[in-house]
């Protein structure tokens, strides 16, 4: 068996946050005693041991105790990858390291306590062979941690609660993921219905009230009171254990529609200003309508540009110097790091105040920039050649025009003559740049410089 | 009495569920672009105006004050000077909400989870007087206080796929999610440039549009490309690609659609029936045409002859829950001949028929299935045109 040592060694944190490694000393002949033929086998190793010592823990046999600690080393590996790879995955973009995960769900020091419980006591308490493995079930007990799930909305990513779940999804969409997806029986399907129908009636309104009293945030597990409630005739505790297992089955269900539908589900990655835009593809109806539109229009398009983006620039500096706290210093500067000194968005963060990439990228909010700058430009570039856009152009057209303009605005602008006086002086890499990037490089200099109305 | 019915159910992804309870990428919810945070006073104003309603309306009215206060951050955040205009003394209805630049909005929210279809009202379609111009779907995290803007439909888009609508009951349409093809941004260019009586009446279809018009292209399942509506016209056809099927059925417990298949497949392997790991696939359920049956379709290429050729692999099973009735027949056939004919005898005790096609890259395939009482369903061509790049 591959890395046998997660059961006798421990992860936990010093005191001063740092994980560390902790071998526990009488666990490890004892696993290697008990458990030697477990030991040897090459496939199903692990379940095998996990089935023999949670067995050991909950019949209170022999050495009982070890095989829990043995669980609670194990479980402490889990509970740290799980850490790691929320951070491989999102650390960057939104600004966190493993670190700052660890303190709040590595909290076994290996000792027993009367009163505390540690995530991963908690993790054995709640755990159901038949529901899940049990690195299934850390990975989720961990990475729905109250502590931990507060900690990602505040880096700006969010997990729906089960009760989050049950409130939004009606009767209706139940019984057709129930029946469709998960394939259950019709009397299967009306009693998740009756109950999510109960629930809502209790849970529902409970928040509303919560809310009106100025709590928010994520959603508290229902009380017993709130269970009794719903379903008068069962234990709560029953009643809970069949809601989080709808969740579960709704939890399911989204993962699928949202991956059958990344157009619409998918992360938008607009870090990088340089893209055509994907949606609309330049097919104009004809030839001669390409050309057309690109001659009339080009040569009102170098007097508009540079007065359409400033324009573009004063309304959103407008709008951000009423934020409180304002930032319309953070977005002028972080502009002019990305576009004009090509300084890579993770790198911005941190000289303009902000703490994360996904901080600066919504800060900057390139895409709309670029998206209003063209927005404003098609309805002066027909007034300049003296068309009436709004009264002849079809949705479809417009989408045309949009495409050609941004086609237009994206192509490379020969910078060798402006640069060629500033390179003799103080070489450095000339950036290639978009006609757009150039024009807008030259108003962010009129801002900063205080040249700009 | 034979009637013919040309499908055009859209077909729907087979991702199979693999660890059911594992939590996945798609479960986390990281900020978009245009997701939006609302302020305390936005969401105040949404708790206080949900409750003039009566108590059985008062999430959905919540839900739906949210979606309309995050709308509105998201047009009114650019400098173009957009402007939503709404009673903010009126609970938000569910129907058509307020106003930009003459465009009547149909603000839709979708809560955490959707099942791949949106509901609209009626009469946001059908009043002559009040319809909306522009359906908007807004995901809302009430937890987080968020909304993210999803996508849009246009009317004159709707109103042309207004034959395939299906009634949810008699105050609601069922929409499928995928005719909401207009992204954000493109909202924000007709809402800025466009003058709403552009949208008013059904989209016309433009010959000039892709020539791969009015077929399943399966070529695109292969490059994870999705037929949008934009490429398609007038058609509801829409494909997810799928992802590998797995080699080893073994986890399997037959639940899902990818699941069922699977179970199908693994009694074919006897028979000699090979699928590549590489094969991608999607199905279709025709119960709400009022059939119950559900076509599988998987394909892949085939580069080992002399030229590139591609398979089309289709099984045809029964709808969840249903058996088979002998006498169903699917036929597979090209432009000269038919290729593949299996009938289901009533002395079998199999559950599915299925067909193997193979053809060069520029040869299409018609299917069609003939059910026992002499009715036929049939599908537009089935084609290979991947995309090149």
């Amino acid at each position: 068996m591959d890395n046998i040592f997660r059961y006798w060694q421990l992860v936990r944190l010093t005191s001063a946050g740092q994980p560390q490694t902790l071998e526990m000393a009488t666990v490890k002949p004892w696993i290697e005693a008990t458990y030697a033929d477990v030991l040897f086998d090459l496939e199903g190793a692990d379940s095998k041991l996990q089935k023999a010592l949670l067995a050991a823990w909950q019949e209170q046999t022999e050495g009982y105790e070890l095989a829990q600690m043995s669980l609670r080393c194990w479980i402490s590996h889990q509970i740290r990858n799980s850490c790691v790879s929320l951070a491989r995955r999102y650390g960057d973009r939104h600004g966190f390291e493993p670190a700052d995960l660890f303190p709040l769900v590595l909290d076994d020091d290996g000792h027993t306590h009367s009163t505390y419980r540690p995530l991963s006591l908690k993790i054995l308490d709640s755990f159901d062979p038949t529901k899940a493995s049990l690195s299934t079930w850390c990975g989720r007990l961990t990475k729905s941690h109250p502590a931990l799930t507060r900690l990602l909305l505040e880096k700006g990513i969010y997990l729906a609660s089960d009760w989050a779940i049950l409130n939004d999804t009606n009767l209706d969409q139940v019984q057709r993921i129930l029946q469709d997806y998960h394939l259950c029986s019709d009397f299967e399907v009306d009693q998740a219905v009756g109950l999510l129908e109960r629930y809502q009636a209790i849970y529902q309104r409970d928040r509303i009230l919560q809310r009106q009293a100025g709590q928010s945030g994520r959603c508290p597990e229902p009380t017993p009171e709130q269970l009794k409630q719903m379903m008068p005739s069962l234990s709560p505790k029953t009643v809970k254990a069949q809601l989080k297992q709808l969740a579960s089955q709704l939890r399911q269900y989204r993962i699928h529609v949202r991956s059958g539908n990344p157009q619409i589900y998918q992360t938008q990655d607009d870090g990088e200003l340089e893209r055509i835009v994907g949606a609309a593809n330049a097919t104009l109806d004809s030839e001669d309508d390409a050309a057309t539109f690109l001659h009339r229009y080009r040569e009102a398009l170098e007097q508009l540009l540079g007065q359409t983006i400033a324009q573009t620039i004063a309304a959103n500096l407008a709008h951000l110097d009423s934020r409180n706290p304002p930032q319309d210093q953070a977005y002028i500067q972080g502009l002019h790091l990305r576009l004009c000194e090509g300084v890579a968005m993770a790198k911005i963060a941190s000289r303009i105040g902000l703490s994360s990439q996904v901080q600066v990228t919504r800060l900057l909010n390139l895409k709309r920039l670029r998206s209003d700058v063209r927005h404003q430009l098609i309805p002066s570039l027909a007034a300049a050649v003296r068309q009436d856009v709004a009264e002849m152009v079809s949705a479809d057209r417009l989408r045309d025009l949009d495409a050609t303009l941004e086609t237009l605005l994206t192509e490379q602008v020969d910078t060798l003559m402006a640069d060629a006086a500033a390179e003799a002086q103080a070489p450095k890499p000339r950036l290639v740049k978009s006609l757009f990037a150039h024009r807008l490089c030259t108003e962010i200099h009129a801002f900063m410089t205080g040249q700009a109305p | 009495m034979n009637t013919r019915i040309v499908t055009s159910i859209p077909f729907v992804s087979l991702r199979p569920m693999h660890h059911a309870t594992n939590l996945s990428d798609y479960e986390f919810d990281p900020l978009q672009s245009t997701t939006v945070v609302l302020s305390a006073p936005a969401m105040e104003w949404a708790v206080q105006i949900c409750q003039q309603v009566t108590s059985g309306q008062q999430w959905a009215t919540f839900l739906q004050a949210i979606a309309l206060r995050g709308v509105q951050d998201w047009l009114e955040s650019g400098a173009t000077g957009l402007r939503f205009t709404y009673d903010l003394t009126q609970p938000p209805i569910f129907g058509v909400q307020g106003e930009v630049n003459g465009f009547r909005l149909c603000i839709v929210p979708q809560g955490i989870v959707s099942d791949g279809q949106v509901t609209i009202p009626r009469s946001t379609l059908d009043d002559a007087q009040g319809f909306a111009h522009l359906y908007l779907l807004a995901a809302v995290q009430e937890e987080a206080d968020q909304v993210t803007i999803l996508c849009g439909l246009r009317r004159d888009r709707l109103l042309a796929q207004r034959d395939t609508l299906v009634p949810a009951n008699e105050d609601t349409y069922a929409v499928p999610l995928a005719y909401f093809d207009t992204s954000p941004e493109e909202m924000l260019l007709y809402l800025n440039c466009l003058n709403p009586t552009q949208l008013e009446t059904a989209a016309q279809t433009t010959p000039s549009r892709s020539p791969s018009q009015g077929v399943i292209n399966v070529g695109r399942w292969l490059s994870d490309r999705l037929d949008t509506l934009a490429d398609t016209v007038a058609s509801t056809l829409t494909w997810a690609l799928l992802p590998p099927l797995s080699v080893s059925h073994a986890m399997m417990s037959g639940h899902t659609p990818a699941e069922a298949l699977e179970t199908v497949l693994r009694e074919l392997e006897p028979a000699g029936v090979v699928i590549p790991p590489m094969a991608r696939g999607a199905y279709t359920d025709l119960q709400t045409a009022g059939v119950p049956l559900r076509l599988y379709a998987l394909t892949w290429t085939h580069l080992e002859g002399p030229q590139p050729e591609w398979c089309l692999f289709l099984v045809l099973g029964p709808a969840p829950g249903e058996q088979l009735l002998p006498g169903t027949r699917l036929m597979v056939r090209d432009a000269a001949t038919v290729l593949a004919d299996s009938i289901l005898s009533p002395n079998q005790s199999a559950n599915h028929l299925y067909a193997q096609v193979f053809g060069t890259w520029d040869e299409a395939f018609a299917v069609s299935v003939e059910l026992p009482n002499g009715s036929t369903v049939s599908w537009p061509p089935f084609v290979f045109q991947p995309e090149e790049g």
